[in-house]
């Protein structure tokens, strides 16, 4: 009989409760709230705004601008929408609810993009050499006549850069570049001074080639990041032909062409992974010692 | 041609009817018309315009005369140079003939330490076949030929300088076996040519032999860079590199020869794959330490008087062109070159007397006649190195074709190897370590009690006495290995390791250097 009595109160109250949210109870102020179907959506989405006890229901995209609310809002990107509803006793609270686009990518999604295919490679590439410290550049130029061949070691702060038996090794000590210049059996220092960042290859974006017979070809009007380089030491010199190749998806070559006046110098760059330490030399009295 | 940058001197005097020298009888005087001298590398050349009178007989005359002491200037040496075939073929017997200025050229090609100064037309030669000189022939210790008529004396020339006036002794022909440097390792008679040795001896085949040597008898291929001979037995010359040993019957092909050993014939280890092999007249006594030598005809001056006795000799009294060469006694050697036939130019040529007399006024102690008339001639290196430069007025109208020449060179001397023992107990030499190039120079580390070294590059060996060398200024990729040269109490040692080098161009330079910022790189 309790029991009866208990369920028979319950309901009254809930009866009364729903009573009071449909109905203006007087001397009170608005309620609102923002309604969708859910909090993600891949194209557009449909949001209302409701509010109890409002003369006024007001919208915003940024919760300082409001616009009275009149019509559903319609968003195709991600949006926060804020709400707020006013009667003569006043406003309401202003809520906000978040609404996220979510893009179905089966690529990689870069700056809202998705990229696949030969673009993705690059891309992919692209970012794990930027963030390998330790890398071999074997460089071969041919002048027609002969082929010079040279070879760039990078270990961290460390580096070094060969030619036949000549070799020089830098090292980045605190911002610092120091130099180690091979003659014989020992090396001689330097100081060149701050370190600086000119690694052309790490500016380049992936969207600046276009994919052709298994070579990523630097477009026409894209040759600012190499030729900025070219001219650092090389003021009469101009690089064509740029193309990057890749190898079980790492970079494996960049080819391009300087030319300097008529001659023509085709450069090689053949990139490989395998670390290799660069032993830095003690030098008495040196930076290192 | 090298460059010759430095004159030294240039004086130039002229002189009307001056009377310069008188001759100790006071039958000769030269009246001098004008009188060039010019310096250059230590060599002095002078031109004397005027006329001689020689016992009442006067003649207008040109002189040449050029002159270095080689004994006191251990830059200057006197080289006698040739431009002869390599082997037999096409020339008979591997002679030739070619003007002063090409065989001063072989002489730059041969000796890379050596520059030219300048030089004259040497001994007297078949010119109408072969272009074989008439007497003994010593390049580089390699006795190229005895020469024909045993007659004359040949001029030796020392590496201290000193000059020799002499008869060669020659012993008959010997195999000298020399390592690749070129020590002498030992020496083995020759028991004959073209046929079968003793059965404890060895014997020589050259490639103008076209039958097969039998089979049976051991026989040494050499691969030959120079053979030369003529029709006697006992005139043959071939220097080459150990090849192979074969028994079987061989034919000796074209610029080889080969070393055939008698049945009981032991060598004792003295032969070996790589050694350098030589056929050529063994020669004792003076001349067994003369690094060139050359043939020379009538003695002109002896104890500085002039000679005027002679009976037979080269057109003696006639007026011709003449070349001699003379020795001072503080060791200066120089050579006069007389221009001749031509009359109207002031060049009427002298006879032998006049010469002896001119060499006498030249303060000769001892001097020589070598060939003369068209073949005269007198050069020195043009001073922008471009070529030579004729000093003379050659009587052909041009340049004659002659066998032979002498030169004053300029340049480090290469010091002869030393013998080597047999068996050989010394011990070795350490290779020089720390070998680096910077700014187109060579360096390595000295090697204790080493006095010289061996420098290859890209297999080709460079002598220098100290621990650099200059590298040629060529493009290429170098291979560079430097051996400490063997002493008489050392042996060579083996090569270093080898430095690699790039010589580029001055554009692919700039890459380089590119690509050596983008190493110095970081990344942001």
């Amino acid at each position: 009989m309790k029991k009866i009595f208990l369920s028979m109160l319950l309901l009254f109250i809930a009866t009364f409760l729903i009573a009071c949210q449909n109905e203006e109870i007087p001397g009170s102020t608005p309620t609102v709230t923002i309604n969708s179907v859910g909090s993600t959506f891949e194209s557009e989405m449909i949001i209302t705004i409701e509010a109890v006890n409002a003369d006024v229901i007001y919208f915003s995209y940024d919760g300082t601008t409001f616009s009275e609310y009149t019509n559903a809002l319609l968003i195709t990107e991600t949006t926060t929408v804020y709400a707020k509803a006013e009667n003569e006793n006043g406003m309401s609270d202003v809520i906000n609810a978040t609404f996220t686009k979510v893009i179905s990518c089966t690529g990689t999604l870069v700056d809202g993009v998705c990229i696949t295919g030969q673009a993705e490679k690059l891309y992919l590439s692209m970012a794990d050499l930027s963030e390998t410290d330790q890398f071999q550049i074997s460089i071969s130029i041919d002048d027609g006549d002969m082929i010079t061949a040279a070879n760039i070691i990078y270990d961290g702060n460390l580096s070094s850069f060969s030619v036949g038996s000549s070799m020089v090794i830098y090292q980045d000590l605190d911002g610092i570049l120091l130099s180690y210049t091979k003659q014989g059996n020992t090396f001689i220092e330097s100081d060149l001074g701050a370190t600086t960042n000119h690694l052309f290859f790490l500016n380049f974006n992936y969207d600046q080639f276009t994919y052709a017979n298994d070579l990523y070809l630097l477009n026409y009007g894209q040759y600012d990041t190499i030729n900025s380089f070219v001219i650092e030491l090389i003021p009469d010199g101009t690089a064509s032909n740029f193309a990057i190749t890749l190898t079980d998806d790492v970079i494996a070559s960049m080819n391009f062409d300087i030319q300097v006046d008529l001659a023509i110098y085709h450069t090689e760059m053949i990139f490989s992974y395998e670390p290799i330490d660069i032993v830095v030399p003690i030098i008495e009295g040196g930076n290192n010692a | 041609m090298k460059k010759i940058t430095l004159f030294l001197l240039i004086v130039l005097s002229i002189f009307t009817f001056s009377l310069v020298s008188v001759s100790a009888e006071a039958l000769f005087r030269i009246d001098i018309t004008s009188k060039i001298t010019t310096v250059t590398h230590g060599v002095k050349y002078q031109k004397i315009v005027g006329s001689i009178n020689y016992e009442g007989t006067v003649s207008n005359q040109v002189i040449h005369y050029l002159a270095a002491n080689p004994t006191v200037d251990d830059q200057i040496h006197v080289v006698v140079g040739d431009n002869y075939w390599d082997y037999s073929t096409p020339a008979p017997g591997g002679w030739g003939m070619s003007n002063i200025n090409i065989i001063a050229d072989k002489v730059e090609s041969r000796y890379e330490n050596y520059q030219v100064v300048g030089g004259v037309n040497g001994d007297f030669y078949d010119i109408n076949n072969t272009g074989k000189p008439t007497e003994a022939h010593i390049i580089n210790y390699d006795i190229i030929y005895k020469g024909t008529t045993s007659t004359h004396p040949v001029a030796g020339f020392y590496d201290d300088g000193t000059t020799i006036f002499s008869r060669p002794t020659f012993t008959g022909l010997t195999l000298v076996v020399q390592n690749d440097e070129g020590a002498t390792k030992g020496k083995i008679a020759i028991d004959r040519i073209n046929d079968l040795p003793d059965i404890d001896g060895i014997s020589v085949y050259f490639d103008n032999w076209d039958a097969e040597i039998p089979d049976g008898y051991e026989k040494l291929i050499v691969k030959a860079t120079r053979t030369a001979y003529d029709d006697s037995l006992d005139r043959y010359f071939g220097r080459g590199v150990l090849e192979t040993r074969i028994d079987d019957a061989y034919q000796v092909e074209d610029h080889k020869f080969s070393v055939v050993c008698g049945d009981t014939f032991d060598d004792l280890g003295l032969i070996n794959y790589g050694d350098q092999l030589v056929v050529q007249q063994n020669v004792t006594g003076e001349f067994a330490n003369t690094r060139f030598g050359i043939g020379v005809w009538e003695k002109l001056v002896e104890f500085g008087t002039p000679i005027d006795t002679w009976t037979t000799g080269a057109a003696l009294g006639s007026r011709a062109p003449r070349t001699a060469i003379g020795v001072k006694a503080d060791g200066t050697v120089f050579f006069v070159v007389v221009d001749g036939r031509q009359f109207n130019e002031g060049m009427e040529g002298v006879t032998h007397w006049e010469l002896a007399q001119i060499m006498a006024y030249f303060e000769a102690e001892v001097a020589y006649n070598l060939d003369g008339g068209g073949s005269s001639t007198m050069i020195t290196a043009d001073e922008d190195d471009s070529g030579y430069i004729t000093m003379n007025s050659p009587s052909d109208g041009r340049l004659r074709s002659i066998s032979n020449a002498i030169f004053f060179v300029q340049g480090e001397l290469i010091p002869k190897a030393s013998d080597i023992p047999n068996p050989d107990t010394r011990p070795q030499f350490e290779p020089p370590t720390n070998v680096y190039l910077d700014n187109g120079i060579i360096h390595f580390d000295e090697v204790m009690d080493a006095s010289a070294y061996y420098v290859s590059i890209n297999g080709v060996e460079h002598y220098t006495s100290t621990n650099s060398y200059v590298m040629p200024n060529i493009r290429g990729i170098y291979e560079i290995k430097v051996r400490t040269r063997g002493t008489e109490a050392y042996q060579t040692s083996l090569y270093s390791d080898p430095y690699i080098y790039y010589q580029t161009s001055s554009d692919v330079s700039d890459i380089l250097a590119l690509f050596d910022y983008l190493a110095q790189g970081r990344k942001p």
